[in-house]
């Protein structure tokens, strides 16, 4: 656990412009706990993603379905938690999130398959457990200013 | 969407006012650039320097537009900032696109451009 220097939560229904809306919201959060400018692009990224994740696969067909979003900003990193409402992972695991063939052809280019590449390069610590009522993902972030874009 | 377009020769400039190229606008901005390619355009330049953010829904937006537009027309890049930039290179799609430090450098010259229409 870190020391939480502030905690912001965000409940979200499962549509992009919420996504768009929430990841505002989060980012204002990170930005005046004062973490720099590229530490908030990484978590605003990595949180894109996983948030984009839930309402494209967890909440497909599910247009009730309910996200919540909780970051611990502590000193040195911000620890995430995602819960929702909807379907659990296939085989309830994390996905393997290697990176898709960018040096094939034009035509066979693929267009999709970076999320979780993303996720897995800038996260760490990440962990998925199928409950109950749902699914749950956490994640740690670094705070840090010499991460400057990795 | 908010694309503008402006014309050097066969090299088009498409100026993305658009700060996200998200989930939530990925599948019009797909279809907004592939209708900004002209017969006549040899080169379609996107000046990226106001967006932001970029996420993996708007980096196959643009590959999907690439192959799209066809053979006859090169999708290129300008102007990408930080964030935007990561993206490109963390999935090492900056091996797939040409990629400009601006537009003014994407048309090699100072010239001022012209209007279309």
């Amino acid at each position: 656990m870190n020391d939480a220097r502030s905690r912001v939560c965000v409940s979200l229904t499962a549509d992009q412009h919420a996504v768009r809306d929430a990841l505002a919201e989060l980012t204002e959060a990170l930005g005046a706990a004062g973490l720099p400018d590229a530490a908030i692009g990484t978590a605003e990224l990595v949180l894109a993603e996983v948030l984009n994740n839930v309402v494209e696969h967890a909440l497909s067909g599910l247009s009730q379905g309910r996200i919540e979003v909780t970051l611990r900003i502590g000193d040195g990193t911000t620890i995430a938690k995602v819960w929702d409402d909807g379907h659990p992972m296939p085989g309830h695991a994390l996905p393997t999130g290697d990176c898709p063939d960018t040096q094939a052809d034009i035509n066979e280019l693929p267009e999709g398959g970076f999320g979780w590449f993303l996720i897995q390069s800038l996260a760490q610590d990440i962990r998925y457990t199928r409950q109950p009522d749902g699914n749950l993902l956490t994640f740690t972030l670094s705070n840090d200013m010499a991460q400057d874009y990795p | 969407m908010q694309l503008s377009t402006k014309d050097h020769g066969e090299i088009r400039i498409v100026k993305v006012g658009e700060q996200r190229i998200d989930a939530a606008i990925a599948i019009q901005f797909k279809e907004a650039v592939r209708n900004c390619a002209a017969e006549t355009t040899e080169r379609l330049v996107l000046d990226l320097s106001d967006v932001n953010f970029l996420d993996s829904s708007g980096l196959g937006a643009l590959v999907a537009a690439m192959k799209l537009i066809g053979p006859n027309c090169k999708l290129e890049l300008a102007g990408l900032t930080a964030n935007v930039e990561r993206v490109f290179r963390l999935t090492r799609m900056n091996t797939v696109f040409r990629i400009h430090a601006s537009a003014q450098e994407a048309i090699g010259g100072s010239a001022p451009l012209a209007d279309v229409g």
